[in-house]
């Protein structure tokens, strides 16, 4: 009963932040002037003819609340727009771009935790030794470079020179056409689980193939944070004096790093999960402009780019309410691994 | 959560990666052993893949008016008359098999071609065609291509839109009649670029039976009042396409690529390839990589990069295409008290009054003072040429003799110690002038005047101010900016669509700035009504003239372009007008 | 606290974290006498404008007028990466003083008095933290314009909230000890108990962040400009440096690094600022982190 109370409490809060999120993103739209925001719609100067006649149509010169009112009616009821980037509706836009960030983050967000808390250990299970230090340097570069600069040279090295060893986009033109083909089912969109389910061995290494850069490129960057986080906190774990004790017991090395330090040292790493999310969304909005592999993130930034305001309000709304989930969740998790924080207590 | 069964996913996952990537360019190189010539052999023969930057907006042929939508929508509809190879003013014939004009240039009339049928199996018939025109303007989208459609059959500057409401649908209807096997339409006035109008996408026929299946007009006045002036993406045909056209929409991922299929009962010969596919690729980089391993037949090379394709092998490129598109600067007559960009708002050394630039020895000067040769040279590497006025080469009546501005820092001194009776050249002025962001070439331009006109007087203090690009369209609409510097792309190859804007008093640009010649005016409305072309000719030349005089801007110059093809593919036609680089996809072939 | 020995023993046990002080202390020199390093030419009205050689838009390699090469657009490689180390500490350290003061007012209020203030504000941090920070200041920076001030008002914009909610946890954690409640009990004010007893002993693994912070904000900089919504062309900015380089990442066949300097230099530069910080603040979290203090 608790936990549920705490679920449809944490639910709840959702309203007012999503609230908060579309008056943020309306007031930024009021920066523009109502000639500015009709100029929006125009790409061509020879367009511009008809200005007056747009900002009459679209109501851009009435009273602020009087266009957030008509705007937010049209979010209720579940037009939330159209994304001139893309030619089609904020909503249909989310759900087809989607499918390739989540193939993206499938493969990049264990690599991240999985491999952060086996660095970070070793690390800290190390300290001040030379694994530590190199481990500690590896990450802190990697923490350090610029993610457009890096997925560029490795589409140099790895496009470039060995000439189309890893390209870029998410299928080669001839798996799109069987991809796409009638005798090809498209259950989830996620080529990878639809190649497995049609037993395309071929459609499964291509999309393999075209995700190992960008994989890379998200891991490399967000891994450290990881890595640095489990180092700290596993040193932490290591001079408590359940350790000593079980060191103390005779306990070999591995057991006392592995059994006790390492449970113990997990708990901040997951409740920074939130914040690898939020790392992996900035991630992805560059590696996916780069690689052009054409996900949430590109949209978001054709989006900015271009100032597709619906596109933008899209895209941050569908993120708040993804990322109040996620935090949701890490909330509940915590609750499991440590017994001591009671729900509830604590609503961050 | 057990340590080993994290290490476990992760090799798991490591090496699923390695063997992927291991594999795959073992199947690659079998590939290729299979053939032993010198040239490298075709990648997807059957399909031509073009890699470019900006979607398609739609794929309704009365709504789209930008190049991506106009390339689609004229590979998967036809349109009555199409241009003749590199030609501009000659026509061939495609859904009409012949056609008239009336010797006042009013009545024109086309015989629609028989045993044409759309892709959905439905007979084209003479009815579509009148449908589609008046569909067309029954819709009128406020921002799209009907103004051109609107400008010759009920008279320049209508639409369907006026102060008390919408224009009666029999002015409409009127304009275009089926009679027999013949369509005709009436004009309002004679109006000599009609034909080129109607090759444009906008003159695309559509199947009037399946529009109306799909929602769209359906001859009454309610179903007029609920289609006229949709909003972005509100047309019943925006994403769905039924043409005769040699493609048929296949797919459209929007924002990603766009897959047409070919016509097999295309009335005409077939195209040669299966499948044109047009992706959508916004990082240079990664075209660059697509073209040199072939994975793209074409990509879109921006000018700046076409030196890093000088020495890649296995590439055609086709040199000094002249683009129907001309960057100016404008001097604004009047420029708005609110203005942020005059300084002190008087001719005291720290700006300039309102009604600078009306005296025309400053306009003079400025235009003495841009170089030109250093312009074209380095910031266009050479891919441009210098010309008089917006009539540029490749339109009818373009004066190759015609004396233009040159870069010479002594005439610029003269003119501007003669203006304002010498005050400007005694106090000096400051001045900003503003570009669009991400537009390299501009902010170059911009650069260029501000360095001559320093170098004549110091007190000659030009700023330069980079604009968003709604923020730009405000501040010229607004009058707030003194100078600007933007371009003109054609709509269709007549000097009209280019004069207009350039120079008649409610012309686009020519609006914004309040520049007015009575003269001139006349000239320009005389110029599209007549249809004799050496009296046409003379009035283009006098407009050309009066451009150099009056300076109400002057012209930074025309690009000309390059096509970098893979070597394969063949049958390239450079048209000045396609919207398409690549020419139009149905003559191209891959075959060495 | 850590005594001064203490910290020059943790210093000297971690050369990683010497490293980063002589990369801080280098850039902080070449900051400081850009104008001697890389003197503006005669007649150059801006200096944060960088120096063009003509508008080619073609790169040219390092010569002896231009230590580092152009990029395209002729703009002086060298000039622009000296002088952009300005622009960087200005952009870093502006906006993490700015969101360090502010996360300290809103977080310390929150944090000490609790209930309706508390709920208010956390309640807006968390209509910020809905966006990734990328994201959100991509979304300002478009809807203010893009400039080098816009950046950092973004920026700050972006990222107070995560700084407001740490301080506001770390207050909550000393907030009911018992030298707090001692100087309540002996009628401090509000503002003598939270600057005097309450933040000294709770900004460590604030400020910890703040100098880790520094590159990370320096990155989101930089990725601002290189996606086209930074500074305007020619700003010196190491970002921008990158995005003009973008486009010469593969050279000519045959010589596929032909414009290796277009991409290296900046990224270089990028890439030591960033992991002097990062170097710093590790150092900083052992010496100043007193869980781990001594142990």
């Amino acid at each position: 009963m608790e936990l549920r109370a705490y679920i449809v409490r944490r639910l709840l809060l959702i309203i007012p932040v999503l609230f908060g999120v579309t008056l943020l993103i309306f007031g930024l739209l009021q920066l523009f002037s109502p000639v500015e925001r009709a100029a929006l719609y125009v790409t061509d100067p020879k367009q511009f003819a008809n200005i007056a006649e747009v900002i009459e149509k679209y109501g851009l010169d009435q009273p602020v609340w009087v266009q957030y009112g008509h705007w937010i009616t049209e979010i209720f009821q579940g037009n939330l727009g159209w994304s001139k980037v893309v030619s089609q509706p904020v909503t249909s836009a989310m759900l087809n771009f989607l499918p390739a960030t989540l193939e993206l983050a499938i493969f990049a967000t264990p690599l991240i935790i999985f491999g952060g808390i086996f660095l970070g250990s070793k690390a800290a299970a190390h300290k001040d030794k030379a694994i530590d230090h190199a481990t500690r340097l590896g990450a802190i570069v990697g923490w350090s470079l610029p993610t457009f600069w890096l997925g560029l040279m490795l589409l140099m090295v790895f496009y470039g020179l060995f000439s189309g060893l890893f390209p870029p986009e998410r299928l080669s033109t001839e798996m799109n056409i069987v991809v796409h083909s009638e005798a090809f089912t498209q259950y989830t969109k996620l080529h990878i689980i639809d190649a497995i389910l049609n037993g395309n061995g071929r459609v499964l290494l291509d999309s393999l193939r075209h995700l190992v850069l960008p994989v890379i490129t998200l891991t490399v960057v967000n891994l450290a944070f990881i890595m640095r986080l489990m180092r700290s906190s596993m040193l932490e774990a290591l001079g408590k004096g359940y350790i000593l004790t079980a060191r103390a017991k005779g306990l070999d090395e591995n057991t006392v790093v592995s059994k006790h330090a390492r449970r113990n040292a997990l708990i901040p790493v997951l409740t920074v999960s939130g914040y690898i999310f939020a790392g992996l969304v900035n991630g992805v909005v560059i590696t996916e402009t780069i690689f052009n592999y054409k996900g949430l993130g590109w949209w978001a930034w054709q989006s900015a780019v271009n100032l597709d305001i619906s596109g933008v309000l899209g895209f941050a709304l569908f993120n708040g309410v993804l990322f109040v989930f996620t935090n949701l969740v890490v909330d509940l998790l915590y609750a499991r691994i440590d017994p001591r924080v009671r729900l509830g207590g604590k609503v961050t | 959560m057990k340590p080993k069964g994290i290490r476990k996913v992760c090799w798991l996952l490591v090496t699923t990666l390695i063997i992927a990537a291991m594999m795959l360019p073992a199947c690659a190189e079998g590939e290729e052993v299979t053939e032993e010539v010198a040239e490298p052999p075709i990648k997807n023969p059957t399909i031509f893949i073009q890699a470019t930057i900006g979607d398609a907006e739609t794929m309704d042929p009365a709504y789209a008016y930008d190049s991506a939508s106009n390339e689609q929508i004229q590979t998967i509809y036809d349109p009555l008359i199409f241009y003749d190879g590199a030609s501009t003013t000659e026509f061939v014939p495609i859904l009409a098999t012949e056609w008239t004009i009336s010797e006042d240039g009013k009545i024109y009339r086309f015989k629609i071609r028989e045993g044409v049928k759309f892709h959905n199996g439905n007979d084209l018939t003479p009815s579509d065609v009148e449908y589609s025109f008046e569909r067309g303007m029954v819709q009128d989208y406020g921002m799209g291509p009907q103004w051109m459609i609107f400008d010759p059959l009920l008279g320049i500057g209508t639409s369907s839109r006026t102060d008390d409401g919408l224009i009666p649908l029999e002015d409409i209807t009127n304009a275009v009649e089926v009679d027999g096997q013949w369509v005709q339409f009436n004009l309002a006035a004679p109006y000599a670029p009609f034909l080129q109008i109607l090759a444009g996408s906008w003159g695309s026929i559509v199947d009037k039976e399946w529009c109306i299946a799909n929602g769209d007009w359906d001859g009454t006045q309610a179903s007029y009042k609920a289609l006229n002036d949709p909003s972005p993406g509100g047309s019943p045909l925006q994403s769905i396409a039924n043409g005769t056209g040699p493609f048929m929409l296949e797919r459209w991922d929007a924002g990603v690529e766009i897959s047409l299929v070919r016509n097999d009962n295309y009335w005409g010969e077939l195209a040669n390839f299966e499948r044109f596919i047009t992706k959508v690729v916004d990082e240079w980089t990664t075209r660059k990589l697509m073209l040199e391993a072939g994975d793209a037949d074409w990509v879109y090379v921006p000018r700046a990069y076409y030196g890093e394709l000088e020495d890649v092998e296995g590439l055609t490129v086709y040199k000094d295409l002249p683009q129907l598109t001309a960057d100016a600067f404008f001097f604004q007559f009047d420029i708005s008290p609110e203005s942020p960009f005059v300084g002190s708002g008087q001719l005291d050394g720290n700006g300039i009054p309102l009604d600078f630039f009306t005296d025309i020895d400053v306009r003079k000067g400025f235009a003495y003072a841009f170089d030109w040769e250093t312009f074209i040279n380095d910031a266009l590497t050479g891919e441009g040429q210098q010309v008089a006025s917006p009539v540029i080469e490749g339109l009818s009546y373009y004066n190759p003799d015609q004396a233009m501005y040159y870069y010479d820092l002594a005439k610029a001194e003269e003119h501007l110690r003669a203006a304002w009776g010498g005050e400007v050249w005694e106090k000096g002025f400051s001045i900003t002038i503003a570009y669009n962001a991400g537009n390299e070439r501009r902010k170059t331009a911009c650069e260029i005047l501000q360095a001559g006109l320093f170098a004549i007087n110091p007190e000659f203090k030009v700023g330069i101010q980079v604009q968003q690009w709604p923020t730009m369209l405000r501040g010229m609409y607004m009058q707030l900016l003194p100078v600007f510097i933007i371009g003109w792309g054609a709509d269709y190859p007549d000097p009209h669509n280019f004069v207009y804007p350039y120079m008649h008093s409610s012309g686009d640009f020519s609006e914004w700035q309040s520049y007015s010649n009575p003269e001139v005016d006349a000239l320009i409305e005389q110029g599209i009504a007549v249809v004799d072309p050496a009296e046409r000719q003379a009035i283009y030349y006098q407009l050309q003239e009066l451009y150099i005089e009056d300076v109400p801007s002057f012209i930074v110059a025309q690009l000309v372009g390059r096509r970098y093809f893979r070597d394969w593919v063949q049958g390239f036609i450079f048209n000045s007008i396609d919207p398409a680089e690549i020419g139009h996809v149905y003559t191209l072939s891959k075959e060495y | 606290m850590t005594s001064l020995r203490f910290m020059l023993y943790q210093l000297r046990r971690n050369p990683l974290s010497i490293i980063g002080i002589v990369i801080i202390l280098t850039f902080i020199i070449i900051a400081i006498f850009a104008p001697i390093i890389a003197p503006p030419p005669e007649g150059h009205i801006d200096p944060y404008m960088i120096p063009r050689d003509g508008y080619s838009p073609i790169p040219k390699p390092p010569n002896e007028e231009h230590l580092f090469g152009t990029t395209e657009g002729q703009y002086d490689i060298f000039y622009g990466v000296i002088w952009g180390t300005r622009s960087a500490f200005r952009v870093g350290l502006i906006v993490i003083g700015v969101v360090l003061v502010v996360g300290i007012v809103l977080g310390s209020l929150a944090g000490y008095f609790g209930g309706i203030i508390d709920e208010i504000i956390m309640r807006i941090t968390d209509i910020f933290l809905a966006f990734p920070i990328l994201i959100l200041a991509m979304a300002i920076t478009v809807a203010l314009g893009p400039s080098p001030d816009n950046v950092i008002i973004a920026l700050i914009i972006a990222s107070w909230p995560s700084y407001a909610r740490l301080i506001r946890g770390d207050i909550l954690a000393v907030r009911e000890e018992d030298y707090v409640e001692a100087a309540r009990g002996m009628g401090g004010s509000h503002l003598r108990i939270i600057t005097r007893h309450i933040l000294p002993n709770s900004i460590y693994p604030t400020l910890v962040m703040a100098s880790l912070d520094i590159g990370a904000v320096v990155l989101y900089a930089a990725a601002l400009s290189f996606l086209g919504l930074g500074a305007q062309p020619g700003y010196v900015d190491w970002g921008q440096m990158i995005s003009f380089s973008r486009n010469w990442i593969v050279g000519p066949p045959g010589n596929p690094l032909a414009y290796w300097y277009t991409v290296t230099i900046p990224g270089l530069f990028i890439l030591l600022f960033v992991l002097g910080w990062n170097l710093l603040g590790d150092a900083f979290r052992d010496i100043l982190d007193p869980r781990l203090s001594r142990k």
